[in-house]
């Protein structure tokens, strides 16, 4: 009946002591009993455990002495023992105790629709805790629920970032990456673009409504054609709608949170928070996936936008669906997503590519967004932005996150098109130099994923512990700031197959809570080949399935081999030496069209989209 | 409006197909309809057997009182074109394990899941309010072999069959047994007031009622009822007929520990009242309770119910889940037709109540049957 791991919190009270009379209704079995029984006890109920193998008679008599307000039958069930459990029932009505007395069972087969069927006020079915009954004894919730949150103030959100300082420990790549940083920001500081002014009009509008046509009439000037047309036209973009009166009432505040009715999944002492990603297009189904991860333990959720918005001046406005994958960023959409989200979830809108990034950090922090994305190397490659427009972005952006005070991450994707992960690392940690000289919160994001380097390399050829350890180890080596490995985790090692997919998520989720990270981000089981829309019960399949291990793994360690400690150390070296040769060149975006942070025999290119666009601040 | 519950004496007896049979023919004749259940009925699957059971379409116009009107991850089948469609009416304050319990009308008809309250008390006040939207017939399933939440309809029909036991005695004996005890004498005033008594020229007969709720069991009945009598104040007797009340369940053993003691006593023969048929069929084997009841008749004694539902039909079923213990699945099979056909007549001829098998007679017998009485 009851999962005995669990474990009740000790200073847990019961708001007023009850008489609780426990049943093993089974010939031998009563060790589910006996662990709800000590919970009980322990937080000031009353309590009576009857023996095994008792008649329906002796039971009632029982009930009909003792008095309890509830009386909880533990039973398997089977062909027949639903006919002992209704005469049961009938029994207790007949014998004038009810509905004086809560009839409640609990057992491995035992499902609400059974309860209900046999007459049974509520049912505890499998991976029931102690703590649930407890909540239920209490009337914290009018039903079971798994988990400590139900009936109380939901989790607070956490701070990823608490605790680090960011110095850097390896002291040579440190002033290295203070070196590309500060000539970095001091040649952006020069710099504007059409992103960064539409970003200062934004706020423009938002601060003064009063003044806001002319600065709206001016942000329209920088935007791209499609932007500026439906504005004109009160119309939605191509491939957009906006959400009818009755798909809004849906995102009402009354109507797109639930609270969660399980605590958020973790490791050891809280960590990892898991994150996933959402971005069906349309705000309803992202909310809709948002409470279902909630339920199944999520600790925080990842706004993916669409790939033409990147690469389009401006954003649109409305509470808009979109008909791709992606879901458009406005202030509406946003605000509609937050409200999502909930007080529990951490949410994070991604700004690291693109041609609105310092907007979207604004807009997100307006809606009240917990973390944002920001990464000059990254959106710069494989068909991102181009450096320069990206770098002078980023840095309005970083500000944006600073200012705000949202914690950004910067993730190396670019690792998917080739890059070795030393260089991949190199234009991370130059671009977190940058974020903290701006009085930002960078949080490391490592790619857990086989990726064409360990393809070739054969780092990977034995197993996908060592080489992703040695990323966080080495990034350890180098500076004192949190790491979130992502995004998501087991990049190209999940196939088609969802328990395979699930798994290979899920230990890779553990081998990260091994680790002691603080966030980890997972794919749903079918994300990679979904081939349209990602289904709900896909990513139910990884979150449980990580659930499953953490649990398995619990305060123990996985071992990598010696291999990764040796890795670790390459890769520090590797850091080491990109960073000397980014600081002779100068500045990032030269660095990027140089070839150093990702060259083009290794599978990336620097983005075009933007380009020509920067150009000098007017004093 | 009449209500009328379908009670089994097992599962997949075929209540919810009786109550299907007569709710088409109701709908045929045109009288407002209103349904709901003590358990959990209309879904797919059955709960322990993983076995189809039947659905439950519910005519436009019907009233449904459920806490679920469509199951979760329904099958294929049960596309949004089939299922009905509901306008929700009021919330009912009782909740069932499936969430608060509320009354719908039927927009366009359909499948539903009923799942309504679960217990008397809560089934006579969604009843009362089935009856405030005008509703002319209720029906209210039942669920495995519960019988106590119907203990508050007007009429009863008992489902039972091949499920309920490999063995046709067992069957026969049971059903006997509760027809018996549904069709026991209910007491007007409840049997507490006394004075006038029952039946034509009764004379008033003194009150002795347990206090309640108290069960009674094997060991102690006949002790416990002996320091009651005694401590009875005037005029309760032993050596004058007195009513004698039991507000609560009564078990069979302990029934005939009582049966023994009064019997044996030579105690003047007076009165019982019971609350229920219900509260004498639950506690016990039903042919065991009503063997004491009988020693008691024999012996002079009357015997009431506070609260009496008439049983007014027996539907049968040949159907019969078998588990397959190598393979840890249940299969579909039925009862042989010669023994099914053998089981129909003696169920008739011992019962006195009309018999009905729905599926292979029709439902027109059975509904013409509950029309009338």
């Amino acid at each position: 009946m009851t999962q005995p791991y669990s474990t009740v919190n000790p200073s847990y009270l019961a708001d007023r002591p009850r008489r609780v009379l426990l049943v093993p209704l089974d010939p031998v079995h009563d060790i589910g009993l006996k662990v709800i029984r000590r919970a009980l006890n322990a937080a000031g109920h009353q309590t009576m455990l009857l023996p095994p193998d008792r008649t329906l008679e002796e039971v009632v008599r029982a009930a009909s002495e003792y008095r309890p307000e509830f009386t909880l039958i533990g039973r398997t069930v089977g062909y027949g023992t639903a006919e002992l459990l209704g005469r049961l029932a009938d029994m207790m009505e007949a014998a004038g105790l009810r509905p004086a007395t809560k009839l409640v069972i609990g057992g491995m087969a035992v499902r609400d629709g059974l309860a209900a069927e046999l007459g049974f006020d509520a049912c505890f079915g499998p991976g029931t805790t102690p703590e649930m009954v407890l909540l239920y004894i209490d009337g914290k919730s009018p039903r079971p629920l798994s988990g400590t949150a139900a009936g109380q103030a939901p989790p607070r959100r956490r701070d990823l970032t608490a605790g680090f300082g960011y110095q850097f420990r390896h002291e040579a790549i440190g002033e290295l990456a203070h070196t590309v940083a500060s000539q970095t920001l001091s040649w952006a500081a020069g710099r504007t673009s059409p992103g960064v002014e539409r970003a200062e009009l934004r706020r423009a509008i938002l601060d003064d409504p009063a003044q806001a046509g002319r600065n709206r009439e001016l942000y329209l000037e920088l935007c791209d054609e499609p932007v500026r047309l439906a504005a004109k036209e009160k119309s939605a973009p191509e491939h957009t709608r906006y959400l009818t009166a009755h798909e809004e009432s849906f995102l009402s505040p009354e109507r797109a949170y639930a609270a969660p009715e399980r605590s958020p999944l973790s490791g050891p002492e809280g960590k990892p928070t898991v994150f996933v990603q959402y971005g069906t297009g349309c705000p309803l189904m992202d909310a809709a996936h948002i409470q279902a991860v909630r339920q199944w333990g999520a600790g925080g959720v990842v706004h993916f936008d669409p790939s033409w918005a990147a690469r389009t001046e401006g954003l649109p406005s409305g509470l808009l669906s979109h008909e791709h994958d992606g879901t458009v960023v406005t202030l509406e959409n946003l605000q509609a997503l937050r409200r999502a989200a909930g007080p529990d979830l951490l949410w994070q809108v991604r700004a690291h590519r693109g041609l609105n990034t310092p907007e979207t950090v604004l807009l997100a922090a307006v809606a009240g967004a917990d973390l944002t994305k920001i990464n000059i190397a990254y959106g710069s490659l494989g068909a991102g932005t181009e450096p320069s427009r990206l770098t002078v972005d980023a840095y309005a952006a970083m500000t944006y996150a600073a200012r705000y005070g949202l914690p950004f991450d910067v993730v190396t994707n670019e690792e998917l098109s080739g890059v070795p992960a030393h260089k991949a690392m190199a234009g991370m940690l130059a671009t977190v130099a940058m974020g903290v000289a701006l009085g930002g919160r960078p949080v490391l994001q490592p790619l857990f994923c086989y990726s064409p380097e360990v393809m070739l390399g054969g780092q990977m050829a034995d197993n996908y512990v060592d080489f992703n350890a040695a990323k966080v180890m080495a990034l350890r080596q180098i500076i004192d700031a949190p790491i979130w490995p992502g995004a998501p985790v087991g990049f190209l090692t999940q196939t088609e197959d969802r328990v395979q997919s699930s798994v290979s998520t899920a230990l890779h989720a553990a081998l990260a809570a091994c680790l002691g990270v603080e966030a980890v981000t997972i794919a749903s089981a079918d994300e990679a080949y979904s081939g349209g829309a990602i289904t709900a019960a896909a990513r139910l399949d990884t979150l449980t399935a990580a659930a499953e291990a953490f649990r398995f793994f619990g305060q123990s360690r996985i071992e990598p081999t010696a291999a990764a400690t040796r890795w670790a150390s390459e890769m520090v070296a590797g850091v080491e030496d990109v960073l000397t040769r980014v600081a002779r060149v100068g500045v990032l975006p030269e660095a990027i069209y140089a070839g150093l942070l990702g060259s083009p025999e290794e599978g990336v290119y620097p983005g075009r989209a933007g380009r020509g666009t920067v150009k000098a601040r007017s004093r | 409006m009449k209500s009328i519950g379908f009670a089994g004496t097992a599962k997949n007896t075929g209540k919810t197909t009786a109550l299907t049979a007569v709710a088409g023919e109701a709908t045929r004749a045109g009288l407002r309809l209103a349904l709901t259940s003590i358990g959990m009925d209309g879904e797919a699957k059955d709960n322990v057997t993983g076995l189809p059971k039947p659905r439950v379409y519910v005519p436009a116009g019907a009233l449904v009182a459920t806490a679920i009107p469509f199951e979760a991850g329904a099958p294929p089948t049960a596309t949004p074109a089939v299922l009905a469609t509901l306008e929700l009416l009021s919330v009912t304050p009782f909740r069932s394990p499936l969430g608060p319990i509320a009354i719908y009308r039927v927009l366009h008809p359909g499948l539903t899941v009923l799942a309504g309250p679960l217990v008397a008390a809560e089934l006579r006040l969604v009843l009362d309010s089935l009856r405030a939207e005008g509703t002319d017939l209720a029906l209210v399933d039942g669920a495995v072999n519960r019988l106590a939440p119907l203990s508050v309809v007007d009429q009863m029909v008992l489902s039972t069959g091949a499920a309920r036991d490999e063995s046709v005695q067992v069957i026969l004996d049971e059903a006997r047994a509760l027809a018996f005890l549904f069709n026991l004498p209910g007491a007007e005033d409840g049997g507490r007031r006394g004075g006038v008594g029952w039946g034509e020229g009764a004379a008033p007969l003194p009150v002795a009622e347990l206090p309640g709720p108290a069960v009674l069991t094997d060991e102690t009945a006949a002790a416990d009822l002996a320091a009651f009598l005694t401590a009875a104040p005037p005029p309760v007797s032993r050596r004058r007929p007195f009513r004698l009340v039991f507000p609560s369940l009564v078990g069979a053993r302990a029934l005939r520990a009582l049966a023994a003691y009064l019997v044996e006593s030579h105690m003047a023969p007076g009165e019982m009242v019971f609350p229920s048929a219900a509260a004498l069929a639950v506690a016990g084997p039903a042919p065991d309770t009503v063997a004491a009841l009988l020693r008691l008749k024999a012996a002079g004694w009357r015997v009431f119910l506070s609260s009496a539902v008439r049983l007014s039909a027996i539907t049968t079923s040949p159907y019969r889940p078998t588990y397959d213990h190598r393979g840890r699945y249940y299969l579909a099979g039925h009862m042989a037709d010669a023994e099914y056909a053998s089981l129909v007549d003696e169920l008739g001829r011992r019962t006195g109540c009309p018999v009905f098998d729905v599926v292979r007679s029709g439902p027109a017998g059975l509904f013409q049957r509950l029309t009338q009485v």
